[in-house]
């Protein structure tokens, strides 16, 4: 007896030592290892609302992606920046699938050049960078400024001292921004460790929904 | 006149009784209302006496093991027991395998994942290799302990109450940074001590209540290998 409670005061006591490797231990690790990315502070601000068209015409927004981590970069793609970086999201898709995360990660870039980024050429520039459609996507807007105008709304985010666009951001299941990688010398992996802890971080996006009695139930149990 | 004065000393009585009664509930209230709470669960209470008593539940759940090995790392990696079968709320303590097949060092970190992910909020680890850089020298092999619960509440949640089988899958990536890292063999060394002494008393519990005809606690051998495990048998 004597034994089975000390289990569970155990137990009890375990929580602070709990939930090993938990996102802040991860965040803490990444802060130190990799210089190029900058989290952001408490659980993060809301991710600007966007309405943006996958190359067969259907509507994506931040709302239907909510459930899902989102790995998401704005690519220029015809010059050879956005080249570099769609290879540098498809070597994150590669690790993302490697990690069985591929059915709650979603990676989306969004075409910046309204004039050249053609339904046509949104579908083939995925392929020719060996990025797959099982999760990524390249959005363009079904108006030619919807992409510029999440660019805007993005890049009025002050960028800390010493980095350097191109952003890659991590939005959680919940919609709110929780950390930008800049630049495309970033280890992949540091990104996929840190999306990895976020798809197992139930504790301030989706709390347990255990059924209370209602009062009738309650009594009656009394009873 | 004298019976009188009886029904006024009553009536004064019952007054005073009542009066004393309703301000006695009035005071203590919040803690009756917090017993109320306590006993039911109503509100949303934690149940203390039920918790204490089912700390470890009766319902057990089969958690199995899945290892992967994503390409360029030349490591083995596997469970030790292809799956075990534990009580809810039990702490509960597996082991994995990866050996170094490489002629030199190699710097790796694992990932994880629980399925159905519906199950992640209730699966707690206390105890795990995954996200830290670990190395291996060339043929060196490390046998490397995780500790976890499942929670009872797991069984009290109509979206997760009929999960019989939960799945915890880890994968190893070759780290970019090849640098010092730590020595994984002594890295779990001390971090096992640490947990052995939660997973020794609820195994202890287990024991003695058993001995005592608890039926609570009479349950099945909490790890089990089967003949098909990748990591059945000794590394």
């Amino acid at each position: 007896m004597k034994a089975s409670a000390a289990a569970v005061v155990c137990l009890l006591l375990a929580p602070p030592a709990a939930h090993a490797h938990a996102l802040v231990d991860v965040q803490s690790d990444l802060s130190q290892r990799e210089p190029a990315v900058a989290f952001e502070p408490g659980i993060g601000s809301p991710f600007p609302a966007f309405s943006l068209q996958d190359p067969d015409g259907q509507t994506i927004d931040l709302a239907s992606l909510r459930g899902k981590v989102v790995v998401l970069d704005v690519v220029s793609t015809r010059t050879a920046a956005g080249s570099a970086q769609s290879d540098l999201m498809a070597r994150i898709q590669d690790d993302v699938a490697a990690g069985h995360m591929a059915d709650q990660v979603e990676l989306i870039s969004v075409a910046l050049d309204a004039e050249h980024d053609t339904v046509a050429m949104r579908k083939s520039y995925g392929p020719a960078h060996g990025l797959k459609p099982e999760n990524w996507v390249l959005l363009g807007g079904a108006r030619d400024d919807d992409p510029q105008h999440l660019a805007v709304q993005l890049a009025a985010k002050p960028v800390p001292p010493g980095l350097a666009p191109p952003v890659t951001y991590i939005v959680d299941s919940a919609g709110m921004l929780r950390a930008r990688f800049f630049g495309l010398g970033f280890d992949p992996l540091n990104l996929v460790v840190y999306v990895n802890a976020l798809t197992n971080d139930h504790h301030e996006t989706a709390a347990p929904s255990v059924s209370t009695p209602s009062l009738w139930q309650a009594v009656k149990g009394l009873l | 006149m004298t019976g009188l004065r009886r029904r006024k000393i009553l009536t004064v009585g019952a007054s005073v009784a009542a009066i004393a009664v309703m301000t006695g509930l009035v005071s203590y209230s919040p803690t009756l209302y917090r017993l109320f709470c306590s006993v039911t669960g109503y509100g949303g209470t934690v149940q203390q006496a039920k918790s204490v008593k089912f700390g470890i539940s009766r319902r057990t759940v089969v958690v199995r093991f899945d290892t992967n090995v994503a390409p360029g790392l030349d490591w083995e990696f596997r469970p030790l027991q292809a799956q075990v079968t534990t009580h809810l709320g039990e702490p509960t303590e597996v082991y994995f395998y990866s050996k170094n097949l490489a002629d030199h060092p190699i710097v790796a970190r694992a990932i994880y994942n629980v399925t159905p992910f519906k199950v992640g909020p209730y699966f707690t680890k206390t105890q795990c290799f995954c996200f830290t850089n670990e190395v291996l020298k060339p043929g060196e092999s490390a046998r490397m302990p995780v500790v976890f619960y499942v929670d009872p509440q797991l069984a009290k949640d109509a979206n997760t109450s009929d999960v019989e089988t939960i799945t915890l899958s880890y994968t190893f990536f070759k780290s970019a940074d090849q640098g010092p890292a730590q020595d994984m063999g002594a890295r779990v060394s001390a971090e096992a001590t640490q947990d052995k002494a939660l997973v020794g008393e609820a195994a202890k519990a287990r024991a003695q209540a058993a001995a005592h005809g608890d039926a609570t606690y009479a349950t099945p051998p909490m790890i089990s290998e089967t003949a098909a495990s990748r990591g059945s048998g000794t590394p």
